[in-house]
């Protein structure tokens, strides 16, 4: 018995070194072959669960960036490679893929889809000391307690300009002078409740309502009847996915009426589809146009279109944009990896035309855009157009 | 006021569902079946791929899921719960707990279905038509889940109190070794008890679907509720596991009413441990089927 466990245990160990060997063997020419050798970015995205509608888009944008990218000579003639993976839109697994990729050589992290997810990452890669771009609203990821976290940028327009945005289409076009506030209890849904509230105060508007909902809610009685009887002129729905497009059927059902300005994650074909004819008198913020699309939205909604056979959803935008601008500061920097390095070529650089707008990167904004980059959109026949 | 309770009773009827599911599985089996939350949610994905892909109406929809679903009890008992029932109790509810995550990231996998919520069709009108019943706004789907819970009830009552065989099922489950003297094939009804559970399960996803959506990660938390339903009302009771899991469905909703959901939540689970502690028995079981 002893015997054959020891046979085993050399057996194993022969197997492995067989392993390592093959690798090496197969490793070596390539790389001598492939000169100059690939920057390795990590890509950390949520394309399953709750926000694969989200995610999968970013995936495919992220795909058409990096041919782009390579196109245009990578970095320094060196390809660009994204490693893209699934976090299931799960915080503690996104923080060990980060740091995973980011001890397997990776130079800079894309993640992530969601707020939390994006938040779990931006400790490894603070702590890391590498550039990370995250591609939520939630300005809070980089504009912390503590300061502005060095090294973490926002790739899409901040949840302070969608409010600002939705306010004042509110306010200038339907007339609203009190709104209630409808969100998700995620740190999105809070997050962009409590930017709303300060928003609509120098504004004018009264805030009549806050009710909030769990991100799997089914039924929204308890809350719309609250709002109903509050009598808002419009409601701001602050969610993502398909749960505000059944908060959005819960209103009309139980006779709320009045115009609903959803956040740019309500953005999503999946309200369409689930809401159904409810969806009436619903607007929500937009981080590319629909009618009032710029040019560099309409050139990537063509390569986007011929590629993937779909229309191209803001969350695509997204990706392209946080993979452009990655590339752009290790230009800056000749391929450093250094995540400090990487940021003062941001903040100090010249403004980087985007998709979504201009960036303008400062060391006390790490968004760099403004509220004219944000669209209202509306929700007609079966699809989003302008309002 | 009205309005949340009819909010309320329609959720509840969904933890009505799984919490005579659950007295179902118990009665058969001695153990808690804990992935009957996820049986409710893959039923509801039956019904979508029957609808998406076969173009049937909702009523045959329902017929066909639940249908699937008494198969999945069946498979589900041959392949999962018999062999498991040689470790003992405790290892065939941990057999159900390991079949919560099977369902749950497994469900995911099936083309069609994915891990985001779909809708389904409404049985009749459209999912936003409603009436107006003293005064409160009812969705046309709310009457149809009560109506379907009614006819469900109905429908196992006649099975188990006035057919040959539900006796059979019955007399099975209260005394093995004595159904077996009397030449009952416990096996045979034991399967047949899990597959109607299971059937009810999908038979439940499958009513609710047009007002919620189908698919997705809620079953574990429809399954906790509608223990709480059981507990309530009574585990050994099915009047009981009815009445708990609509009482569930209205307290939890006059609570979010009050309260934000993150109070709300955990004071319907704390019903749980009082009612443990207080009526073990439940509001309508008897002192004496209490086992120690």
């Amino acid at each position: 018995m002893a015997l054959s466990f020891e046979l085993r245990r050399r057996g194993a160990l022969a197997v492995c070194f067989a392993l390592v060997a093959a690798t090496l063997s197969a490793a070596a020419p390539q790389a001598r072959a492939a000169t100059p050798s690939p920057i390795k970015i990590g890509a950390v995205l949520s394309y399953s669960g709750l926000s694969a509608p989200l995610g999968q888009p970013q995936v495919n944008a992220l795909k058409l960036a990096e041919k782009d990218i390579n196109a245009h000579g990578g970095v320094d003639g060196h390809p660009v490679q994204f490693d893209i993976v699934d976090d299931g839109a799960k915080a503690d697994v996104a923080a060990q893929l980060a740091q995973q990729q980011l001890g397997s050589g990776a130079v800079a992290v894309m993640c992530g889809t969601r707020t939390d997810t994006s938040i779990a990452v931006s400790r490894v890669t603070g702590a890391a000391n590498a550039l990370q771009f995250y591609m939520t609203p939630t300005a809070g990821v980089w504009q912390t307690r503590g300061g502005v976290a060095k090294t973490v940028f926002q790739a899409t327009p901040r949840d302070a300009l969608e409010a600002q945005a939705l306010l004042n289409f509110a306010k200038g076009r339907l007339h609203a002078k009190s709104i209630a506030i409808l969100h998700d209890q995620n740190l999105y849904g809070t997050g962009g409740a409590t930017v709303a509230t300060e928003e609509a105060k120098p504004m004018g508007i009264t805030i009549v309502a806050n009710e909030s909902y769990p991100g799997d809610a089914t039924d929204f009685t308890p809350q719309i009847v609250k709002i109903r009887d509050a009598k808002p002129d419009a409601v701001i729905l602050w969610g993502a996915t398909q749960t505000p497009a059944l908060a959005v059927r819960a209103a009309r059902t139980l006779g709320l009426k009045v115009p609903i300005l959803g956040s740019s994650g309500v953005l999503s074909p999946a309200i369409i589809k689930v809401a159904g004819d409810a969806a009436t008198d619903v607007y929500a913020a937009s981080n590319i146009g629909f009618g009032d699309a710029t040019a560099q939205q309409k050139a990537l909604a063509e390569q986007y279109e011929a590629a993937y056979h779909q229309p191209l959803v803001g969350f695509a935008a997204q990706a392209w944009d946080a993979a452009h601008l990655i590339v752009d500061a290790l230009r800056d920097t000749h391929g450093k990896a250094d995540g400090l390095a990487l940021a003062a070529a941001l903040e100090h650089g010249k403004p980087i035309a985007g998709v979504q707008g201009t960036f303008r990167f400062s060391p006390t904004d790490h968004n760099g855009l403004n509220m004219a980059d944000v669209h209202i959109a509306t929700a007609r026949g079966n699809a989003w157009v302008a309002p | 006021m009205l309005q949340l309770l009819i909010a309320g009773l329609t959720v509840g009827s969904e933890y009505a569902l799984v919490a005579l599911g659950l007295h179902i599985v118990l009665r058969a089996t001695r153990i808690v079946n804990f992935a009957q939350g996820e049986f409710t949610i893959v039923g509801g994905l039956f019904a979508l791929t029957l609808v998406e892909v076969l173009h049937l109406n909702m009523w045959l929809a329902l017929l066909g899921a639940t249908l699937a679903g008494f198969a999945l009890g069946l498979l589900f008992d041959l392949a999962i719960l018999r062999p498991a029932a040689r470790t003992g109790e405790l290892g065939l509810t941990i057999a159900t707990i390991g079949c919560v995550f099977i369902l749950l990231y497994g469900h995911a996998l099936v083309p069609g279905w994915g891990s985001t919520p779909q809708p389904l069709p409404a049985f009749s009108g459209s999912a936003t038509s409603t009436v107006t019943l003293a005064g409160a706004t009812v969705q046309v789907q709310s009457l149809w889940v009560f109506g379907l819970l009614l006819a469900a009830l109905a429908a196992l009552y006649v099975f188990f109190e006035r057919t040959y065989f539900g006796k059979a099922v019955r007399a099975a489950a209260d005394n093995p070794l004595g159904a077996r003297l009397i030449g009952i094939d416990v096996r045979t009804t034991r399967a047949l008890s899990v597959g109607i559970a299971i059937a009810l399960a999908a038979y439940g996803g499958t009513i609710i679907g047009p007002i919620t959506l189908v698919g997705g990660a809620a079953g574990f938390a429809i399954t906790i509720k509608g223990f709480v339903g059981a507990i309530v009302g009574g585990l050994e009771s099915p009047a009981g596991c009815v009445a708990g899991g609509l009482l569930v469905g209205v307290v939890e909703k006059l609570l979010q009413s009050r309260f934000s959901y993150d109070v709300a939540d955990p004071i319907v689970y704390s019903i749980l441990l009082i009612a443990l502690l207080v009526r073990p028995q439940g509001l309508f079981g008897r002192a004496a089927a209490v086992r120690d």
